[in-house]
Protein backbone atom coordinates (compact mmCIF):
# COMPACT_ATOMS: atom_id res chain seq x y z
CA UNK A 1 0.00 0.00 0.00
CA UNK A 2 1.35 3.39 -0.97
CA UNK A 3 -1.03 5.49 1.11
CA UNK A 4 -4.65 6.50 0.83
CA UNK A 5 -5.97 7.22 -2.61
CA UNK A 6 -6.90 10.91 -2.50
CA UNK A 7 -9.84 10.36 -4.83
CA UNK A 8 -11.42 7.63 -2.74
CA UNK A 9 -10.26 8.35 0.78
CA UNK A 10 -13.68 9.24 2.14
CA UNK A 11 -15.07 6.00 3.56
CA UNK A 12 -14.47 4.79 7.09
CA UNK A 13 -13.02 1.49 5.78
CA UNK A 14 -10.14 3.42 4.26
CA UNK A 15 -9.19 4.97 7.54
CA UNK A 16 -9.30 1.66 9.35
CA UNK A 17 -6.60 0.33 7.04
CA UNK A 18 -4.09 2.88 8.20
CA UNK A 19 -4.96 3.56 11.81
CA UNK A 20 -5.43 0.95 14.45
CA UNK A 21 -9.17 0.98 15.29
CA UNK A 22 -10.32 1.60 18.83
CA UNK A 23 -11.09 -1.52 20.79
CA UNK A 24 -14.67 -1.95 21.95
CA UNK A 25 -15.03 -1.29 25.67
CA UNK A 26 -17.55 -4.09 25.98
CA UNK A 27 -14.98 -6.55 24.60
CA UNK A 28 -12.43 -5.51 27.21
CA UNK A 29 -15.05 -5.78 29.95
CA UNK A 30 -16.03 -9.23 28.70
CA UNK A 31 -12.45 -10.48 28.91
CA UNK A 32 -11.99 -9.11 32.41
CA UNK A 33 -15.27 -10.67 33.56
CA UNK A 34 -14.24 -13.93 31.94
CA UNK A 35 -11.00 -14.02 33.92
CA UNK A 36 -12.85 -13.19 37.13
CA UNK A 37 -15.49 -15.79 36.25
CA UNK A 38 -13.03 -18.67 36.24
CA UNK A 39 -11.20 -17.45 39.33
CA UNK A 40 -12.59 -15.40 42.19
CA UNK A 41 -16.02 -14.39 40.96
CA UNK A 42 -17.78 -17.54 39.74
CA UNK A 43 -21.19 -17.67 38.08
CA UNK A 44 -21.95 -13.92 37.97
CA UNK A 45 -18.58 -13.18 36.40
CA UNK A 46 -19.04 -15.91 33.82
CA UNK A 47 -22.58 -14.78 32.96
CA UNK A 48 -21.47 -11.18 32.61
CA UNK A 49 -18.54 -12.22 30.41
CA UNK A 50 -20.95 -13.96 28.03
CA UNK A 51 -23.43 -11.06 28.03
CA UNK A 52 -20.71 -8.41 27.49
CA UNK A 53 -19.22 -10.50 24.68
CA UNK A 54 -22.58 -10.54 22.88
CA UNK A 55 -22.97 -6.80 23.21
CA UNK A 56 -19.38 -6.27 22.04
CA UNK A 57 -19.85 -8.48 18.98
CA UNK A 58 -23.04 -6.64 17.96
CA UNK A 59 -21.30 -3.32 18.45
CA UNK A 60 -18.29 -4.45 16.38
CA UNK A 61 -20.61 -5.55 13.59
CA UNK A 62 -22.37 -2.16 13.50
CA UNK A 63 -19.32 0.07 13.86
CA UNK A 64 -15.70 -0.29 12.85
CA UNK A 65 -14.43 -0.85 16.38
CA UNK A 66 -11.90 -3.67 16.93
CA UNK A 67 -11.72 -6.30 19.67
CA UNK A 68 -13.61 -9.22 18.16
CA UNK A 69 -10.87 -11.58 19.33
CA UNK A 70 -11.07 -10.22 22.89
CA UNK A 71 -14.83 -10.71 22.93
CA UNK A 72 -14.48 -14.30 21.73
CA UNK A 73 -11.91 -15.00 24.43
CA UNK A 74 -14.20 -13.50 27.09
CA UNK A 75 -17.10 -15.59 25.82
CA UNK A 76 -15.01 -18.78 25.89
CA UNK A 77 -13.79 -18.07 29.43
CA UNK A 78 -17.37 -17.47 30.48
CA UNK A 79 -18.46 -20.85 29.16
CA UNK A 80 -15.49 -22.62 30.73
CA UNK A 81 -16.29 -20.87 34.03
CA UNK A 82 -19.87 -22.16 33.96
CA UNK A 83 -18.71 -25.69 33.10
CA UNK A 84 -16.16 -25.72 35.93
CA UNK A 85 -18.82 -24.51 38.30
CA UNK A 86 -21.22 -27.25 37.16
CA UNK A 87 -18.59 -29.95 37.59
CA UNK A 88 -17.65 -28.56 41.02
CA UNK A 89 -21.27 -28.64 42.15
CA UNK A 90 -21.71 -32.15 40.74
CA UNK A 91 -18.66 -33.41 42.66
CA UNK A 92 -19.76 -31.68 45.86
CA UNK A 93 -23.32 -32.96 45.97
CA UNK A 94 -22.90 -36.32 44.18
CA UNK A 95 -19.63 -37.46 45.67
CA UNK A 96 -20.92 -41.01 46.03
CA UNK A 97 -22.09 -41.23 42.40
CA UNK A 98 -18.69 -40.11 41.15
CA UNK A 99 -17.01 -42.82 43.15
CA UNK A 100 -19.47 -45.33 41.72
CA UNK A 101 -18.75 -44.05 38.24
CA UNK A 102 -14.99 -44.53 38.63
CA UNK A 103 -15.55 -47.96 40.17
CA UNK A 104 -17.64 -49.03 37.20
CA UNK A 105 -15.70 -47.53 34.30
CA UNK A 106 -12.14 -47.36 35.61
CA UNK A 107 -11.96 -50.01 38.33
CA UNK A 108 -8.27 -50.36 39.13
CA UNK A 109 -8.37 -54.05 40.07
CA UNK A 110 -10.27 -54.85 36.89
CA UNK A 111 -7.88 -52.76 34.80
CA UNK A 112 -4.91 -54.68 36.17
CA UNK A 113 -6.45 -58.06 35.45
CA UNK A 114 -8.49 -57.52 32.28
CA UNK A 115 -6.87 -54.83 30.13
CA UNK A 116 -3.78 -56.97 29.33
CA UNK A 117 -6.13 -59.79 28.24
CA UNK A 118 -8.18 -57.36 26.19
CA UNK A 119 -4.97 -56.00 24.66
CA UNK A 120 -3.88 -59.46 23.57
CA UNK A 121 -7.32 -60.12 22.09
CA UNK A 122 -7.10 -56.80 20.28
CA UNK A 123 -4.12 -58.21 18.40
CA UNK A 124 -6.51 -60.82 17.00
CA UNK A 125 -8.86 -57.98 16.05
CA UNK A 126 -6.08 -56.22 14.18
CA UNK A 127 -4.91 -59.42 12.52
CA UNK A 128 -8.48 -60.12 11.36
CA UNK A 129 -8.76 -56.59 9.93
CA UNK A 130 -5.38 -56.64 8.18
CA UNK A 131 -5.72 -60.13 6.68
CA UNK A 132 -9.26 -59.35 5.49
CA UNK A 133 -8.20 -56.00 4.03
CA UNK A 134 -5.41 -57.72 2.08
CA UNK A 135 -7.97 -59.92 0.30
CA UNK A 136 -10.55 -57.12 0.03
CA UNK A 137 -8.14 -54.85 -1.86
CA UNK A 138 -7.56 -57.61 -4.43
CA UNK A 139 -11.11 -58.96 -4.71
CA UNK A 140 -12.59 -55.45 -4.73
CA UNK A 141 -10.39 -54.43 -7.65
CA UNK A 142 -11.25 -57.59 -9.58
CA UNK A 143 -14.98 -57.04 -9.03
CA UNK A 144 -14.62 -53.41 -10.14
CA UNK A 145 -12.87 -54.50 -13.34
CA UNK A 146 -15.61 -57.06 -14.02
CA UNK A 147 -18.21 -54.38 -13.34
CA UNK A 148 -16.55 -52.20 -16.03
CA UNK A 149 -15.95 -55.07 -18.45
CA UNK A 150 -17.17 -54.93 -22.03
CA UNK A 151 -18.54 -58.46 -21.57
CA UNK A 152 -22.14 -58.12 -20.47
CA UNK A 153 -22.22 -61.38 -18.47
CA UNK A 154 -19.32 -60.19 -16.30
CA UNK A 155 -20.97 -56.82 -15.80
CA UNK A 156 -24.28 -58.37 -14.76
CA UNK A 157 -22.66 -60.88 -12.39
CA UNK A 158 -20.58 -58.17 -10.73
CA UNK A 159 -23.61 -55.92 -10.37
CA UNK A 160 -25.71 -58.68 -8.80
CA UNK A 161 -22.91 -59.51 -6.36
CA UNK A 162 -22.47 -55.87 -5.35
CA UNK A 163 -26.20 -55.25 -4.94
CA UNK A 164 -26.90 -58.41 -2.95
CA UNK A 165 -23.99 -57.91 -0.58
CA UNK A 166 -24.72 -54.24 -0.02
CA UNK A 167 -28.35 -55.07 0.60
CA UNK A 168 -27.64 -57.37 3.56
CA UNK A 169 -26.59 -56.75 7.17
CA UNK A 170 -22.99 -57.79 7.81
CA UNK A 171 -23.92 -59.82 10.87
CA UNK A 172 -26.23 -61.94 8.71
CA UNK A 173 -23.46 -62.54 6.20
CA UNK A 174 -21.08 -63.60 8.97
CA UNK A 175 -23.59 -66.13 10.28
CA UNK A 176 -24.45 -67.46 6.83
CA UNK A 177 -20.80 -67.94 5.94
CA UNK A 178 -19.81 -69.53 9.24
CA UNK A 179 -22.78 -71.88 9.66
CA UNK A 180 -23.18 -72.36 5.92
CA UNK A 181 -19.64 -73.62 5.60
CA UNK A 182 -20.08 -75.70 8.76
CA UNK A 183 -23.17 -77.51 7.50
CA UNK A 184 -21.45 -78.02 4.15
CA UNK A 185 -18.94 -80.06 6.09
CA UNK A 186 -16.21 -77.49 5.65
CA UNK A 187 -14.58 -77.10 9.02
CA UNK A 188 -13.23 -73.60 8.70
CA UNK A 189 -11.91 -71.95 11.85
CA UNK A 190 -13.79 -68.99 13.26
CA UNK A 191 -10.94 -66.73 12.18
CA UNK A 192 -11.00 -68.01 8.60
CA UNK A 193 -14.79 -67.71 8.44
CA UNK A 194 -14.47 -64.16 9.72
CA UNK A 195 -11.95 -63.35 7.01
CA UNK A 196 -14.18 -64.91 4.33
CA UNK A 197 -17.30 -63.05 5.48
CA UNK A 198 -15.58 -59.69 5.86
CA UNK A 199 -13.87 -60.07 2.48
CA UNK A 200 -17.14 -61.02 0.84
CA UNK A 201 -18.89 -58.00 2.32
CA UNK A 202 -16.30 -55.27 2.10
CA UNK A 203 -15.14 -56.23 -1.41
CA UNK A 204 -18.53 -55.11 -2.70
CA UNK A 205 -18.16 -51.66 -1.14
CA UNK A 206 -14.54 -51.24 -2.16
CA UNK A 207 -15.35 -52.40 -5.70
CA UNK A 208 -17.70 -49.43 -6.00
CA UNK A 209 -14.97 -47.10 -4.75
CA UNK A 210 -12.47 -48.51 -7.24
CA UNK A 211 -15.06 -48.20 -10.00
CA UNK A 212 -15.73 -44.54 -9.21
CA UNK A 213 -11.97 -43.93 -9.20
CA UNK A 214 -11.44 -45.62 -12.55
CA UNK A 215 -14.40 -43.80 -14.10
CA UNK A 216 -13.05 -40.48 -12.86
CA UNK A 217 -9.98 -40.85 -15.09
CA UNK A 218 -10.58 -39.01 -18.35
CA UNK A 219 -11.25 -41.39 -21.25
CA UNK A 220 -8.53 -39.62 -23.25
CA UNK A 221 -6.01 -41.46 -21.07
CA UNK A 222 -7.27 -44.84 -22.19
CA UNK A 223 -7.48 -43.65 -25.81
CA UNK A 224 -3.95 -42.27 -25.83
CA UNK A 225 -2.67 -45.48 -24.32
CA UNK A 226 -4.58 -47.71 -26.72
CA UNK A 227 -3.47 -45.61 -29.71
CA UNK A 228 0.14 -46.47 -28.77
CA UNK A 229 -0.65 -50.14 -29.32
CA UNK A 230 -1.08 -51.09 -25.67
CA UNK A 231 -3.81 -53.61 -24.89
CA UNK A 232 -6.81 -52.81 -22.68
CA UNK A 233 -5.21 -54.62 -19.75
CA UNK A 234 -1.83 -52.93 -20.24
CA UNK A 235 -3.54 -49.54 -20.45
CA UNK A 236 -5.49 -50.27 -17.26
CA UNK A 237 -2.41 -51.45 -15.43
CA UNK A 238 0.12 -48.81 -16.45
CA UNK A 239 -2.03 -45.76 -17.23
CA UNK A 240 -5.51 -45.79 -15.66
CA UNK A 241 -5.08 -47.71 -12.39
CA UNK A 242 -2.00 -45.85 -11.12
CA UNK A 243 -3.99 -42.62 -11.41
CA UNK A 244 -7.27 -44.08 -10.14
CA UNK A 245 -5.74 -45.77 -7.10
CA UNK A 246 -4.06 -42.55 -6.05
CA UNK A 247 -7.50 -40.94 -6.00
CA UNK A 248 -9.19 -43.71 -4.02
CA UNK A 249 -6.59 -44.09 -1.27
CA UNK A 250 -8.51 -41.81 1.14
CA UNK A 251 -11.94 -43.48 0.69
CA UNK A 252 -10.35 -46.94 0.79
CA UNK A 253 -8.59 -46.01 4.02
CA UNK A 254 -11.93 -44.94 5.48
CA UNK A 255 -13.35 -48.34 4.55
CA UNK A 256 -10.41 -49.95 6.32
CA UNK A 257 -11.23 -48.03 9.49
CA UNK A 258 -14.87 -49.14 9.24
CA UNK A 259 -13.69 -52.71 8.69
CA UNK A 260 -11.52 -52.56 11.80
CA UNK A 261 -14.55 -51.57 13.85
CA UNK A 262 -16.82 -54.15 12.20
CA UNK A 263 -14.48 -57.02 13.12
CA UNK A 264 -16.20 -56.86 16.52
CA UNK A 265 -19.22 -58.52 14.89
CA UNK A 266 -17.19 -61.69 14.41
CA UNK A 267 -17.44 -62.08 18.20
CA UNK A 268 -20.94 -63.41 17.53
CA UNK A 269 -19.57 -66.59 15.98
CA UNK A 270 -17.31 -66.96 19.01
CA UNK A 271 -13.96 -65.61 17.83
CA UNK A 272 -11.98 -64.40 20.84
CA UNK A 273 -11.22 -60.94 19.62
CA UNK A 274 -11.22 -57.82 21.77
CA UNK A 275 -14.97 -57.32 22.05
CA UNK A 276 -15.74 -60.90 23.06
CA UNK A 277 -12.98 -60.93 25.68
CA UNK A 278 -14.13 -57.54 26.95
CA UNK A 279 -17.70 -58.80 27.21
CA UNK A 280 -16.55 -61.87 29.11
CA UNK A 281 -14.53 -59.60 31.42
CA UNK A 282 -17.56 -57.41 32.04
CA UNK A 283 -19.53 -60.48 33.13
CA UNK A 284 -16.83 -61.76 35.46
CA UNK A 285 -15.73 -58.48 37.01
CA UNK A 286 -19.29 -57.17 37.18
CA UNK A 287 -18.27 -53.78 35.86
CA UNK A 288 -17.83 -52.18 32.46
CA UNK A 289 -14.09 -51.49 32.80
CA UNK A 290 -12.99 -54.28 30.41
CA UNK A 291 -15.19 -52.83 27.66
CA UNK A 292 -13.77 -49.37 28.34
CA UNK A 293 -10.39 -50.99 27.71
CA UNK A 294 -11.66 -52.36 24.40
CA UNK A 295 -12.89 -48.88 23.48
CA UNK A 296 -9.52 -47.35 24.31
CA UNK A 297 -7.66 -49.91 22.19
CA UNK A 298 -9.94 -49.21 19.24
CA UNK A 299 -9.49 -45.45 19.59
CA UNK A 300 -5.74 -45.91 19.85
CA UNK A 301 -5.84 -47.26 16.29
CA UNK A 302 -8.84 -45.53 14.69
CA UNK A 303 -8.19 -41.92 15.69
CA UNK A 304 -4.61 -41.76 14.34
CA UNK A 305 -5.87 -43.56 11.22
CA UNK A 306 -8.62 -40.99 10.70
CA UNK A 307 -6.14 -38.15 11.14
CA UNK A 308 -3.86 -39.90 8.68
CA UNK A 309 -6.63 -40.12 6.08
CA UNK A 310 -7.37 -36.43 6.54
CA UNK A 311 -3.71 -35.62 6.00
CA UNK A 312 -3.63 -37.77 2.86
CA UNK A 313 -6.77 -36.11 1.52
CA UNK A 314 -5.29 -32.65 2.01
CA UNK A 315 -2.04 -33.63 0.34
CA UNK A 316 -3.70 -35.35 -2.61
CA UNK A 317 -6.13 -32.51 -3.23
CA UNK A 318 -3.19 -30.09 -3.38
CA UNK A 319 -1.39 -32.39 -5.79
CA UNK A 320 -4.21 -32.34 -8.37
CA UNK B 1 8.31 -22.25 -44.21
CA UNK B 2 8.50 -22.72 -47.95
CA UNK B 3 7.10 -25.04 -50.54
CA UNK B 4 10.22 -26.30 -52.26
CA UNK B 5 11.07 -29.06 -49.81
CA UNK B 6 7.82 -30.99 -50.04
CA UNK B 7 8.56 -34.67 -50.50
CA UNK B 8 6.95 -36.45 -53.42
CA UNK B 9 4.35 -39.07 -52.56
CA UNK B 10 5.05 -42.49 -54.00
CA UNK B 11 4.07 -46.16 -53.99
CA UNK B 12 1.07 -48.17 -52.83
CA UNK B 13 -1.55 -46.41 -50.72
CA UNK B 14 -0.60 -46.18 -47.04
CA UNK B 15 -4.25 -45.81 -46.04
CA UNK B 16 -7.23 -46.89 -48.08
CA UNK B 17 -10.74 -46.01 -46.94
CA UNK B 18 -13.70 -47.57 -48.78
CA UNK B 19 -17.31 -46.59 -48.24
CA UNK B 20 -16.79 -45.63 -44.60
CA UNK B 21 -19.99 -44.97 -42.68
CA UNK B 22 -20.24 -44.10 -38.99
CA UNK B 23 -23.44 -43.64 -37.02
CA UNK B 24 -23.75 -42.34 -33.47
CA UNK B 25 -27.26 -43.47 -32.58
CA UNK B 26 -29.42 -41.79 -35.20
CA UNK B 27 -26.77 -39.30 -36.21
CA UNK B 28 -24.81 -40.04 -39.38
CA UNK B 29 -21.32 -38.73 -38.70
CA UNK B 30 -19.79 -40.24 -41.83
CA UNK B 31 -21.88 -40.99 -44.90
CA UNK B 32 -19.53 -42.85 -47.21
CA UNK B 33 -15.90 -41.80 -47.33
CA UNK B 34 -13.57 -43.10 -50.05
CA UNK B 35 -9.93 -42.07 -49.81
CA UNK B 36 -6.49 -43.30 -50.71
CA UNK B 37 -3.53 -41.78 -48.94
CA UNK B 38 -0.11 -42.40 -50.40
CA UNK B 39 3.12 -42.67 -48.43
CA UNK B 40 4.72 -39.31 -47.57
CA UNK B 41 1.53 -37.38 -48.28
CA UNK B 42 0.65 -34.69 -45.79
CA UNK B 43 -3.12 -34.64 -45.95
CA UNK B 44 -4.75 -31.70 -44.28
CA UNK B 45 -8.40 -32.25 -43.42
CA UNK B 46 -10.53 -29.16 -42.96
CA UNK B 47 -14.22 -28.46 -42.66
CA UNK B 48 -16.82 -27.01 -40.33
CA UNK B 49 -17.23 -28.55 -36.88
CA UNK B 50 -19.42 -31.63 -36.94
CA UNK B 51 -18.37 -32.46 -40.49
CA UNK B 52 -16.84 -35.78 -39.37
CA UNK B 53 -13.11 -34.94 -39.64
CA UNK B 54 -12.15 -36.23 -36.21
CA UNK B 55 -14.48 -39.21 -36.48
CA UNK B 56 -12.79 -40.26 -39.70
CA UNK B 57 -9.37 -39.96 -38.05
CA UNK B 58 -10.51 -41.97 -35.05
CA UNK B 59 -11.91 -44.69 -37.31
CA UNK B 60 -8.52 -45.04 -38.99
CA UNK B 61 -6.84 -46.32 -35.81
CA UNK B 62 -9.93 -48.06 -34.51
CA UNK B 63 -10.77 -45.70 -31.64
CA UNK B 64 -14.21 -45.59 -33.25
CA UNK B 65 -15.66 -48.70 -34.90
CA UNK B 66 -16.87 -48.19 -38.45
CA UNK B 67 -20.59 -48.83 -38.88
CA UNK B 68 -20.00 -49.88 -42.50
CA UNK B 69 -17.10 -49.85 -44.94
CA UNK B 70 -13.46 -50.87 -44.88
CA UNK B 71 -10.20 -49.25 -43.86
CA UNK B 72 -6.84 -50.68 -44.84
CA UNK B 73 -3.49 -49.58 -43.48
CA UNK B 74 -0.55 -50.87 -45.49
CA UNK B 75 -2.82 -53.58 -46.84
CA UNK B 76 -4.09 -54.76 -43.42
CA UNK B 77 -7.81 -54.32 -42.93
CA UNK B 78 -8.35 -52.35 -39.71
CA UNK B 79 -12.08 -52.94 -39.84
CA UNK B 80 -11.80 -56.74 -40.00
CA UNK B 81 -12.77 -58.66 -36.88
CA UNK B 82 -9.75 -60.96 -36.86
CA UNK B 83 -7.24 -58.13 -37.22
CA UNK B 84 -5.16 -57.49 -34.10
CA UNK B 85 -5.95 -53.80 -33.72
CA UNK B 86 -3.02 -53.36 -31.32
CA UNK B 87 -0.59 -54.43 -34.06
CA UNK B 88 -2.12 -51.89 -36.44
CA UNK B 89 -1.95 -49.13 -33.85
CA UNK B 90 1.77 -49.65 -33.42
CA UNK B 91 2.15 -48.35 -36.96
CA UNK B 92 -0.28 -45.47 -36.54
CA UNK B 93 0.72 -42.68 -34.20
CA UNK B 94 -1.97 -40.35 -32.91
CA UNK B 95 -1.81 -36.94 -31.26
CA UNK B 96 -4.88 -35.48 -29.57
CA UNK B 97 -6.37 -32.05 -29.05
CA UNK B 98 -6.22 -32.46 -25.27
CA UNK B 99 -2.62 -33.85 -25.28
CA UNK B 100 -3.60 -36.78 -23.02
CA UNK B 101 -0.14 -37.11 -21.53
CA UNK B 102 -0.03 -39.56 -18.64
CA UNK B 103 0.06 -37.17 -15.66
CA UNK B 104 1.61 -39.67 -13.25
CA UNK B 105 4.67 -40.19 -15.45
CA UNK B 106 7.56 -37.86 -16.32
CA UNK B 107 7.99 -36.71 -19.92
CA UNK B 108 10.57 -39.39 -20.66
CA UNK B 109 8.48 -42.13 -19.03
CA UNK B 110 5.50 -41.04 -21.15
CA UNK B 111 7.69 -41.67 -24.17
CA UNK B 112 9.22 -44.97 -23.05
CA UNK B 113 6.07 -46.64 -21.72
CA UNK B 114 4.77 -48.16 -24.96
CA UNK B 115 8.21 -49.22 -26.29
CA UNK B 116 8.89 -50.95 -22.94
CA UNK B 117 5.52 -52.67 -22.58
CA UNK B 118 4.54 -53.32 -26.19
CA UNK B 119 7.90 -53.73 -27.92
CA UNK B 120 9.59 -55.18 -24.81
CA UNK B 121 12.49 -52.87 -25.52
CA UNK B 122 15.43 -52.86 -23.08
CA UNK B 123 15.18 -49.93 -20.63
CA UNK B 124 18.54 -48.41 -21.65
CA UNK B 125 17.63 -48.60 -25.31
CA UNK B 126 14.17 -47.11 -24.73
CA UNK B 127 15.62 -44.29 -22.65
CA UNK B 128 18.24 -43.48 -25.25
CA UNK B 129 15.64 -43.39 -27.97
CA UNK B 130 13.23 -41.31 -25.89
CA UNK B 131 15.95 -38.76 -25.14
CA UNK B 132 16.74 -38.51 -28.84
CA UNK B 133 13.05 -37.94 -29.60
CA UNK B 134 12.65 -35.37 -26.84
CA UNK B 135 15.71 -33.64 -28.20
CA UNK B 136 14.13 -33.67 -31.65
CA UNK B 137 11.04 -31.87 -30.34
CA UNK B 138 13.32 -29.50 -28.39
CA UNK B 139 12.57 -30.80 -24.89
CA UNK B 140 15.60 -32.87 -23.90
CA UNK B 141 15.99 -30.65 -20.83
CA UNK B 142 12.42 -31.43 -19.71
CA UNK B 143 12.86 -35.21 -19.73
CA UNK B 144 12.27 -35.55 -15.99
CA UNK B 145 9.46 -32.98 -15.74
CA UNK B 146 5.92 -34.08 -15.00
CA UNK B 147 3.24 -32.97 -17.49
CA UNK B 148 1.70 -30.59 -14.95
CA UNK B 149 4.92 -28.59 -15.00
CA UNK B 150 5.00 -28.21 -18.78
CA UNK B 151 3.23 -25.60 -20.91
CA UNK B 152 0.52 -26.74 -23.33
CA UNK B 153 2.90 -26.46 -26.26
CA UNK B 154 5.54 -28.48 -24.45
CA UNK B 155 3.01 -31.13 -23.47
CA UNK B 156 1.87 -31.44 -27.05
CA UNK B 157 5.46 -31.82 -28.27
CA UNK B 158 6.03 -34.57 -25.68
CA UNK B 159 2.85 -36.21 -27.01
CA UNK B 160 4.33 -36.12 -30.51
CA UNK B 161 7.58 -37.66 -29.25
CA UNK B 162 5.55 -40.31 -27.45
CA UNK B 163 3.74 -41.26 -30.65
CA UNK B 164 7.00 -41.31 -32.62
CA UNK B 165 8.61 -43.69 -30.13
CA UNK B 166 6.69 -46.58 -31.68
CA UNK B 167 8.21 -45.81 -35.10
CA UNK B 168 4.84 -45.28 -36.78
CA UNK B 169 4.45 -45.24 -40.54
CA UNK B 170 1.51 -42.82 -40.34
CA UNK B 171 0.79 -40.00 -37.92
CA UNK B 172 -2.72 -38.75 -37.18
CA UNK B 173 -3.10 -35.25 -35.74
CA UNK B 174 -6.53 -34.42 -34.33
CA UNK B 175 -6.81 -30.63 -33.92
CA UNK B 176 -3.58 -30.67 -31.97
CA UNK B 177 -3.25 -26.89 -31.67
CA UNK B 178 -6.89 -26.07 -30.88
CA UNK B 179 -6.43 -26.22 -27.11
CA UNK B 180 -3.24 -24.15 -27.12
CA UNK B 181 -2.71 -20.51 -26.29
CA UNK B 182 -2.05 -18.64 -29.57
CA UNK B 183 1.61 -17.96 -28.79
CA UNK B 184 2.27 -21.69 -28.29
CA UNK B 185 0.77 -22.85 -31.58
CA UNK B 186 3.83 -22.26 -33.76
CA UNK B 187 6.21 -24.42 -31.72
CA UNK B 188 3.91 -27.40 -32.26
CA UNK B 189 3.36 -26.62 -35.95
CA UNK B 190 7.12 -26.30 -36.45
CA UNK B 191 7.64 -29.75 -34.99
CA UNK B 192 4.97 -31.12 -37.31
CA UNK B 193 6.52 -29.40 -40.29
CA UNK B 194 9.88 -30.93 -39.49
CA UNK B 195 8.23 -34.33 -39.40
CA UNK B 196 6.56 -33.71 -42.76
CA UNK B 197 9.88 -32.73 -44.29
CA UNK B 198 11.36 -36.02 -43.13
CA UNK B 199 8.76 -37.77 -45.25
CA UNK B 200 6.28 -38.89 -42.59
CA UNK B 201 2.83 -39.76 -43.91
CA UNK B 202 0.43 -37.51 -42.04
CA UNK B 203 -3.28 -36.88 -41.71
CA UNK B 204 -3.84 -33.54 -40.05
CA UNK B 205 -7.23 -32.28 -38.92
CA UNK B 206 -6.71 -28.60 -38.27
CA UNK B 207 -8.03 -25.07 -38.51
CA UNK B 208 -4.53 -23.69 -39.19
CA UNK B 209 -4.87 -22.65 -42.80
CA UNK B 210 -1.30 -21.33 -42.92
CA UNK B 211 -0.04 -24.80 -42.06
CA UNK B 212 -2.36 -26.35 -44.63
CA UNK B 213 -0.98 -24.12 -47.35
CA UNK B 214 2.69 -24.34 -46.46
CA UNK B 215 3.11 -27.94 -45.31
CA UNK B 216 0.12 -29.80 -46.73
CA UNK B 217 0.61 -31.72 -49.96
CA UNK B 218 -3.08 -32.40 -50.24
CA UNK B 219 -6.19 -30.81 -48.82
CA UNK B 220 -9.46 -32.50 -48.11
CA UNK B 221 -12.56 -30.47 -47.37
CA UNK B 222 -15.30 -32.31 -45.51
CA UNK B 223 -18.88 -31.32 -44.84
CA UNK B 224 -21.77 -33.27 -43.32
CA UNK B 225 -19.89 -36.56 -43.27
CA UNK B 226 -18.67 -36.46 -46.87
CA UNK B 227 -15.51 -35.45 -48.70
CA UNK B 228 -16.60 -32.45 -50.73
CA UNK B 229 -13.31 -31.39 -52.27
CA UNK B 230 -9.91 -33.06 -52.53
CA UNK B 231 -6.78 -31.69 -54.17
CA UNK B 232 -3.80 -29.37 -54.00
CA UNK B 233 -4.10 -26.99 -51.02
CA UNK B 234 -3.06 -23.82 -52.83
CA UNK B 235 -5.42 -24.51 -55.70
CA UNK B 236 -8.36 -25.16 -53.41
CA UNK B 237 -7.60 -22.01 -51.42
CA UNK B 238 -7.36 -19.86 -54.51
CA UNK B 239 -10.10 -21.47 -56.48
CA UNK B 240 -12.52 -23.60 -54.46
CA UNK B 241 -14.92 -25.46 -56.74
CA UNK B 242 -17.77 -26.55 -54.51
CA UNK B 243 -20.16 -23.89 -53.13
CA UNK B 244 -19.78 -25.25 -49.58
CA UNK B 245 -16.01 -24.98 -49.80
CA UNK B 246 -16.33 -21.46 -51.16
CA UNK B 247 -18.66 -20.55 -48.32
CA UNK B 248 -16.34 -22.06 -45.68
CA UNK B 249 -13.23 -20.31 -46.96
CA UNK B 250 -14.99 -17.00 -47.44
CA UNK B 251 -16.01 -17.18 -43.77
CA UNK B 252 -12.63 -18.09 -42.32
CA UNK B 253 -10.45 -16.13 -44.75
CA UNK B 254 -12.38 -12.90 -44.35
CA UNK B 255 -10.63 -12.48 -41.01
CA UNK B 256 -7.09 -12.86 -42.37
Amino acid sequence: MDGPDPGLGLGAENISEFEKPDVSGWAKASLIMGILGVTVFPFVGAILAIVFARIAKKQILRTDLGGDGLATAGQALGVVGLLLLAIGIFILIRHESLKAFVNDFFNWETIKFWWPKVGRAFLTTLKLAVVSEFFILIVGLLVALLRLSKVKTFRVLATIYIDVIRGLPLILQIFIVYFGLFYLGLNFSRFTSGVVALTLCYSAYEAEIYRAGIESIHKGQMEASRSLGMTYMQSMRYVVLPQAIRRVIPPLSNEFIMLTKDTALVAFIGLSEAFLVGKEGMGKAANVTPLVGVALFFLLVTIPAMRGVQYLENRLSKGD
Amino acid sequence: MNNEVKTEPSGEPMIRIEGLHKKFGDFDALKGIDLEILPKQVVVVVGPSGSGKSTMLRCVNGLELATRGHIYIEGTEVTHKSTDINKVREKVGMVFQSFNLFPHLTAIKNVTLAPLKVRKMKPEEANEKALALLDKVGLADKADAFPAHLSGGQQQRVAIARALAMDPDVMLFDEVTSALDPELVSEVLDTMKELALEGMTMMVVTHEMGFAKEVGTRLIFMDEGLVVEDGDPTQIFNNPQHPRTQDFFSKILSHL
